[in-house]
């Protein structure tokens, strides 16, 4: 059963243990994202979940996770309005409390660096802090991944999860960074990469 | 449509009725609609027109409320806590295919997944398109080793309407000449791509008994006339197809049989409609209709037949035997055996192997390819080579090869420019293979009536009590370690044994509660699936089976479905019914 086969290959990247329950729960349901270009959407711009200082905190993150570059980022396709709409809507109130209270302390870190917010700190200082987290959720799923009962995300796991995701599943994600064709015509199961170019988006 | 529940009886009264529009009420439809009957459809949920209904057959990732149609954890808790055990059944994409637990429960004495949707097509619409034959190895098993009964047919019977089946329905694949796995009538099979063609040629030059070949799937890669002119055209490669296809590039009743069966001009298909009873004429020893009752209204109404097929699926063809009392019957229609709802069987499968693939960075495929490849049975063919000693039967494997996607970066280190550069590259090969694996007909296993939870009907439901034993568990070993020989014959990497949780039901093959037998005594169906004791009601869905064998079930219930039909119209020739 395609499904099945598929829910099967995915379920081999999960087993190692390097992926969030909630994701693996995103995953098995059919991953792959949505557009969140900023403006009217099916949800409506934002879910209202987020305070102004979450927001601009989240925003500048997802700026560090996906730049603008040649291509677009994380804020050209609305990642942040994705974000608070995934968490308003989708998640229960443990991922709200994981990013809750993961972000306050990301602003508390800000604070006894520089003694602003997240969002006021420069470039190299926001990467600075984001790399300890990188490594921190990095180790802390591997060691808690194939938890039973899972644990909560990491909260930055969360964060770049949400944002990979969103990008990945927006219209200028799939169509400008990957191969996005929805009808593809007979399968050719054996071509040179270069005859595609670039990963299939679906 | 006109209210036929406001006719005359003359107005209720067909040549036939089909109970169930999914893959064999389809089948049946059309076989008798074919054949000159005036057949009434009746499916127990909403009407669903081919293409038109198909509401998120065009919608791209970004179209959806949460991103490719991710159902909210808290919807899911509330309706679809039982449907959502597959992982992959409930989603915006395709929840709308399946049933809402807290409208329509049943009890588990064990856990059981009845995965299932009510509405014109059925599970038609959401197969998985395996399609396989079973062989006299399979029909001979039960008698040879004195499990269950035994098939009252061979393979010689039911040939003829493999071929029917298959040439109608349109079936891609490759004939390759094995006993176990008899050959078909194939269109072309789909490609492999450049890890699976190793992975076979390493096999196959490995393990002489094993074969590795392109999964048979009924999606069409080189359509008939026949085929077309009823609107079916090539498959697009989407791989959406749990959607519903417009295309109609894989088999459905929506895209194929009711569409014939609806240009005979001989079919009345009425959705909304419960069967709830079939009615016995004791003076006469026959049926003479089915009680319905409106999904809307609640409004009970009586049709009429000369001959009655019971597609409903096999748990719910089965309650509706069980529902069915009569001075003849007390334990339910055709049920002296006291066989009727027991001996269910499932495929049993998640157990096998996956593994990382070095190489190859410079090939890539196109399109999504809607089937995998399969490894036919190799275990306890009948000779002492391939005996097993702790257990009987045999399993098969689906799987494949393929590139990661983005979905990868989630779990790396790393943010920024340099993996925004990666979400354009595709990521490294990994294959995986799982077993899908016989399991036997253990008397016990068995579904009944359960009069104290009502579904939203107010109707009674069903309560499940079966689990898997020590030959299944003893295969499940087997279906692990002979994975990972062949992936370490093909010299993969990082080969993983895994042996994922497995409930019965959760295959959605779920079978064998009417099982067709030799004997009135020990069986509910005969050689031609008429009830014993009842011959104008024929039951042809997964209720019918008498051992699961380890291929997907459903073109087998199609091959029993047109051979009943035929039989159905000679013997009403011969004036029998």
């Amino acid at each position: 059963m395609m499904d099945r086969r598929e829910l099967l290959h995915r379920a081999s990247m999960l087993m190692g243990g390097t992926i969030s329950a909630s994701a693996a729960a995103g995953i098995l349901a059919g991953c792959a994202a949505t557009p969140w270009v900023d403006g009217p959407t099916p949800m409506g711009p934002t879910g209202n979940f987020l305070t102004p200082l979450e927001m601009a905190t989240i925003t500048s993150m997802a700026d560090q996770i996906i730049p603008k570059t040649d291509t677009p980022g994380a804020l050209d396709v609305g990642v942040p309005a994705f974000i608070d709409r995934m968490l308003a809507g989708y998640y229960p109130q443990r991922e709200r409390d994981v990013i809750r209270t993961g972000l306050a302390k990301v602003n508390a870190d800000a604070k006894a660096l520089r003694g602003v917010s997240f969002s006021q700190l420069t470039s190299d200082e926001q990467v600075e802090l984001m790399k300890r987290y990188d490594r921190e959720q990095y180790d802390y799923t591997r060691a808690n991944g194939s938890a039973n009962p899972p644990v909560p995300p990491h909260p930055f796991r969360l964060v770049k999860e949400l944002t990979i995701l969103g990008f990945c599943t927006s219209e200028p994600g799939a169509t400008k960074l990957m191969y996005y064709n929805q009808t593809p015509g007979p399968f050719r199961g054996d071509l040179p990469l270069s005859e595609v170019g670039k990963v299939s988006a679906l | 449509m006109q209210d036929l529940s406001q006719g005359t009886r003359e107005q209720r009264t067909f040549d036939a009725i089909v109970v169930g529009s999914g893959i064999a009420g389809g089948w049946a439809a059309k076989e008798l609609c074919e054949k000159g009957l005036k057949t009434l459809v009746l499916e127990r949920g909403r009407k669903v027109e081919h293409g038109k209904d198909y509401k998120t057959f065009a919608m791209n990732p970004w179209d959806f409320r949460y991103p490719n149609g991710r159902t909210p954890q808290d919807e899911v808790d509330k309706h679809y806590p039982k449907q959502a055990r597959t992982g992959y059944t409930v989603n915006d994409q395709w929840n709308h295919w399946f049933v809402k637990d807290d409208e329509h429960p049943y009890t588990e004495v064990n856990r059981f997944d009845w995965i299932r949707g009510y509405h014109v097509g059925g599970r038609s619409i959401t197969w998985g398109r395996q399609s396989y034959r079973h062989s006299d190895l399979d029909f001979e098993a039960n008698a040879k080793e004195g499990v269950g009964v035994d098939w009252p047919i061979r393979y010689a019977d039911l040939a003829p309407w493999y071929d029917h089946v298959e040439r109608w329905m349109g079936v891609s694949g490759t004939n390759e000449g094995l006993a176990q796995l008899p050959d078909g009538i194939f269109q072309p099979a789909m490609e492999f791509n450049v890890v699976e063609k190793s992975f076979k040629g390493k096999v196959e030059g490995t393990f002489p008994e094993r074969r590795v070949t392109m999964g048979r799937t009924a999606h069409l890669t080189k359509p008939t006339d026949e085929q077309m002119k009823i609107g079916r055209g090539t498959c697009q490669t989407r791989n959406l197809c749990m959607r519903g296809c417009a295309f109609g590039a894989y088999f459905s009743s929506n895209g194929a049989t009711l569409i014939a069966a609806d240009h005979t001009g001989n079919m009345t298909l009425q959705p909304d409609s419960i069967v709830t009873e079939v009615i016995f004429d004791k003076a006469a020893n026959k049926a003479t209709g089915v009680r319905v009752q409106d999904g809307n209204t609640g409004k009970v109404t009586e049709y009429y037949a000369k001959v009655i097929f019971l597609n409903a699926s096999a748990l719910a063809t089965t309650w509706i035997m069980l529902h069915s009392k009569s001075d003849r019957f007390p334990n339910g229609f055709g049920n002296d055996s006291d066989e009727l709802g027991r001996n269910v069987m499932d495929h049993h499968f998640l157990a096998g192997a996956q593994a990382d693939v070095d190489g190859y960075e410079d090939r890539y495929y196109a399109g999504r390819r809607p089937t995998g490849i399969y490894v036919p049975r190799f275990r306890n063919l009948g000779d002492t080579k391939t005996k097993q000693k702790d257990f009987t039967r045999g399993y098969g494997y689906q799987g494949g090869a393929s590139r990661t996607g983005w979905q990868r970066l989630v779990a790396e280190m790393g943010f920024g420019k340099d993996l925004k550069d990666e979400i354009s590259e595709p990521g490294a090969w990994t294959m995986g293979l799982t077993g899908f694996g016989e399991m036997l007909p253990y008397r016990d296993n068995r579904v009944w009536l359960n009069h104290d939870v009502k579904d939203k009907d107010g109707l009674p439901t069903l309560t499940m009590d079966v689990t898997i034993r020590q030959n299944e568990l003893n295969m499940r070993k087997d279906m692990q370690s002979s994975a990972v020989e062949m992936m370490e014959a093909a010299g993969f990497k990082n080969v993983r044994p895994y042996d994922r949780p497995y409930a019965p039901g959760l295959g959605i093959h779920e079978m064998g509660t009417a099982r067709m037998g030799r004997d009135p005594k020990t069986s509910v169906l005969n050689a031609h699936n008429q009830v014993h004791g009842c011959t104008n009601v024929y039951v042809t869905d997964g209720a019918a089976m008498t051992s699961a064998a380890c291929v997907n079930p459903s073109l087998t219930y199609m091959a029993l479905t047109a051979r009943a039909a035929d039989h159905a119209v000679n013997a009403l020739k011969r004036g029998e019914l």
